[in-house]
């Protein structure tokens, strides 16, 4: 997925420290989950989209991104618009049936909910180069080992994929295309001949990573050194505390006006 | 002259009980250049994991006999230790890189080793300086060229400054520019750093060229015959007996040798072999046949009809930003033509092949199939009539038995059963695969595993049959064995078209040759008339076979230029022998 793809550039957000953009998430998703409220999404997201300009990811992007997202979003507003139990100023009716606004604003809130949850992700993922991550990961104490094998493991994904996609061609050019078979017949042995080279093929690709990985000295020692260093700067700093104290207004407000919830209201 | 690397009756059994390595005893000195070539299963792989204790530490197996790499036994150590005296590089540069910038793939192992931070920078600059990447830090390597990603993983290997580089067919997956940077790039590290080189590599002609310091021939994993470049690469008759490809220029002389042409040595490179051919000539040993030229077999069926039509072809691969893949191609194939594509990798060869067979749609223009549009084909349609052969043969193969596997496409295209009996058994017989009839695919070696690959498209009897490098990854005689099946096929009725790197193979096989460079089609023409551009080729990144630059090198004294193989050139000449000795 593109959207999780590093970009190289040299942004603010490009020098920023991994953890400083994990502080930044962190505190987004706290308030986002914790609270259900026009207002604080709003804010939140704008914030957002300031670090998106500064960050240098395309808008073309973000559109993509909604798009993708905006059939789950229609479904949430028309369910909600009909099905809303405290709904009662009626916009309109189909088939007798009354659209409220209360509902309308609650499919509203939920999709700025989503969106606000993860418009944050492509802070981290595409400003962040993944030996940072690592480095900024074994600083929160995490194993090294772990590190590696779950960032290997995302990477694989690619790997994954390109092969799939070779395999697929490659059984197109006999005659077997998975895509004109009907269900029950691609359920029953339709996927053999795409996953069992496929299999074969990660399992060699592996064992020759492993070795490669012998050579370059892996796991030699437990004093790793990083030559990544991370540090914080001024900016690290003035960014936490931005997040931290719009993230504290935002929950204390919703706490005072009760509308602190547990991911959707009840 | 200190040793760094030494086998001393050194004998290894995989647990299977196949012998890979039988009484070797070599010693590698320090600031040595070293290549072992053997077929495909002489056990060169087997040997570069030795050295650096792979075998026996992670691949397992009986050994016998003593490995040593400066003074430790590799077998007693932990591979990291190795790590910091040897490096190692294998054949695919992607399994062989972790992450995301060249700069930190290059620190890697040095942080691994836990080396100090600065030690670790200064070592990583000293390395890509080395192998000529500054400026790449910060780029990622998947989007690397093969050879500048192979690079990338020589400077990986060199941060641990080890004394000795081991490289396992480093260029095996690289085309002509690639494997030219990898080869200079490794010559300046054992001129310059003093750094000792042991690698394994079938890429004769480059390797007598590059000026190494001895050659090593293995087969069935015994040494069978060790020395300076000159002595083993001129034995021609040891060469051809192990199924190594000879060097063009060597090959040449050792003819004319044995014509009678009086030569004290037999030059191995080219530019020995340009001397002593122009002595030769000079001397009137050799003379060039007056009338020869165009005499050779041009075979274009310029009658039959056009069973292929690109026409105004461009593709754009949708990624962002989208890649112009393929500009505005054009170009006609007739029944039985054999053409060969050349061009270095991403100059949109494959992505042409596919556009061809119906994977990919072209974004501009139409392919057309005896005046019909390939796209309008059902993907069955598609199967009987345009037959790619992709790369990777382990990509398809996936059923239990040789057989059921040939078998598979034919029943897909939805022929009868007694029909799909005889079509598999007669082409498994063609490709000499019926003895492994039920063997299971994977049982096979990768060389017959690429000819069942072939075997499963040909049986379906397709009008056009494209390959697409057929010969990655093979040995010698694993490449001649293919090509001339497309050879066969060709003289039968089908339509050929080969996509390669391999010059050589291009020369001597294909009548027309269409070269591409950057999604553009450069040159289209008979194999002769290419070879002779010699600009145009260069503009895309190829050079014409040795022999081929010997015969232009001479061409003032009337030796003609359009030579494309050891077979023509020694044609090419009258043999003076009397006068000649002295």
């Amino acid at each position: 997925m593109p959207i999780l793809l590093y970009a190289p550039g040299n942004t603010i957000l490009h020098k920023m420290n991994p953890l400083t953009k994990l502080i930044m998430i962190f505190s987004i998703w706290l308030t986002a989950l914790i609270s259900f409220d026009i207002m604080t999404f709003s804010i939140m997201l704008s914030i957002l989209v300031v670090f998106w300009i500064l960050g240098k990811i395309s808008l073309k992007e973000i559109a993509s991104f909604v798009k993708l997202l905006s059939i789950v979003f229609s479904v949430f507003i028309v369910i909600n618009g009909f099905m809303y139990f405290r709904g009662k100023t009626p916009l309109f009716y189909i088939l007798g049936f009354p659209f409220t606004i209360e509902g309308l604003l609650f499919g509203i809130t939920l999709c700025l909910k989503v969106v606000c949850i993860v418009s944050t992700i492509p802070l981290l993922t595409k400003t962040t180069m993944i030996t940072d991550l690592i480095s900024a990961l074994v600083k929160l104490r995490i194993p090294y080992s772990l590190v590696f094998i779950f960032i290997t493991a995302i990477n694989f994904i690619d790997v994954i994929e390109e092969t799939y996609n070779n395999i697929k061609e490659s059984q197109i050019l006999r005659g077997y295309s998975i895509d004109e078979m009907n269900f029950l017949k691609k359920a029953i042995k339709g996927y053999a001949p795409l996953f069992i080279p496929l299999v074969l093929i990660i399992l060699r690709k592996a064992s020759m990573m492993d070795m490669a990985m012998e050579s370059r000295a892996f796991n030699a020692t437990k004093k790793r050194t990083y030559v990544n260093e991370i540090k914080f700067t001024k900016i690290d700093i003035a960014t936490i505390i931005l997040f931290v104290i719009v993230s504290s207004i935002l929950i204390f407000y919703n706490v005072i006006y009760g509308k602190v919830t547990l991911i959707l209201p009840t | 002259m200190t040793e760094v690397l030494k086998f001393h009756n050194f004998y290894f059994w995989y647990p299977d009980g196949t012998q890979a390595l039988e009484n070797i005893s070599l010693t590698v000195g320090k600031g040595e250049f070293i290549v072992v070539m053997g077929k495909n299963g002489a056990g060169k792989t087997t040997l570069c994991l030795s050295t650096v204790g792979i075998i026996p530490n992670i691949l397992q197996g009986k050994m016998k006999g003593t490995v040593s790499l400066m003074g430790m036994i590799p077998s007693q150590h932990y591979v990291y230790e190795i790590t910091r005296k040897a490096g190692i590089v294998f054949q695919d540069p992607e399994s062989q890189i972790f992450t995301h910038s060249v700069f930190s793939e290059v620190t890697f192992a040095a942080e691994n080793l836990g080396l100090p931070r600065e030690e670790i920078i200064e070592r990583a600059k000293w390395a890509l300086e080395v192998v000529g990447l500054e400026g790449f830090e910060e780029r990622m390597p998947r989007y690397l060229s093969g050879g500048q990603k192979q690079k990338v993983v020589i400077a990986a290997a060199l941060v641990t400054k080890p004394e000795i580089l081991i490289l396992d067919e480093p260029t095996s997956q690289l085309d002509p520019v690639g494997t030219r940077e990898v080869f200079h790039t490794l010559k300046k590290l054992n001129e310059e750093e003093g750094i000792t080189i042991f690698m394994t590599e079938h890429k004769s002609d480059e390797v007598a060229d590059i000026g190494v310091d001895r050659v090593v021939l293995l087969d069935h994993g015994r040494i069978i015959k060790e020395g300076s470049p000159e002595e083993v690469l001129s034995d021609i008759e040891t060469i051809m007996r192990l199924e190594i490809k000879p060097p063009q220029i060597s090959e040449f002389f050792w003819k004319i040798k044995k014509n009678g042409v009086p030569l004290t040595e037999v030059p191995v490179s080219i530019v020995k072999g340009i001397n002593v051919l122009k002595n030769l000539l000079d001397n009137s040993i050799l003379q060039p046949k007056l009338k020869h030229s165009k005499s050779f077999k041009v075979n274009r069926p310029e009658q039959n009809e056009v069973i292929l039509e690109v026409k105004n072809v461009s593709f754009e691969y949708p990624t962002n930003p989208p890649i112009k893949a393929l500009k505005r191609i054009n170009f006609r194939v007739r029944r039985r033509e054999f053409v060969g594509i050349i061009g270095n990798n991403g100059s949109g060869k494959t992505t042409l092949m596919k556009c061809i067979a119906g994977l990919l749609k072209p974004t501009e223009g139409e392919i057309l199939f005896k005046g019909e549009n390939v796209t309008t084909f059902s993907v069955k349609e598609r199967a009987r009539r345009i037959g790619l052969i992709l790369q990777n043969p382990d990509a398809q193969l996936f059923a239990k038995s040789v057989i059921e596997e040939v078998e598979f496409g034919l029943k897909n295209i939805g022929l009868t059963s007694i029909e799909i009996k005889e079509r598999a058994g007669h082409v498994l017989k063609v490709l000499g695969l019926d003895k492994y009839m039920n063997a299971h695919p994977f049982q096979l070696s990768f060389g017959d595993r690429k000819k069942l690959a072939i075997a499963s498209i040909m049986a379906m009897n397709p009008e056009i049959v494209i390959l697409d490098e057929p010969t990655t990854g093979q040995d010698y005689k694993g490449r001649i064995e293919i090509c001339n099946l497309a050879k066969l096929l060709n003289e039968q009725g089908t339509t050929i078209l080969m996509v390669t790197h391999d010059m050589d193979l291009v020369a001597k096989y294909a009548d027309r040759v269409i070269v591409m460079n950057e999604g553009r089609l450069i040159f289209d023409g008979s194999t002769r008339e290419a070879f002779n551009k010699v600009d145009i080729l260069r503009e895309a990144g190829l050079s014409p076979p040795k022999i081929t630059l010997l015969a232009q090198s001479v061409q003032e004294k009337g030796v003609p230029q359009d030579i494309l193989s050891v077979e023509e050139m020694v044609e090419t000449f009258n043999f003076n022998i009397k006068i000649g000795g002295d």
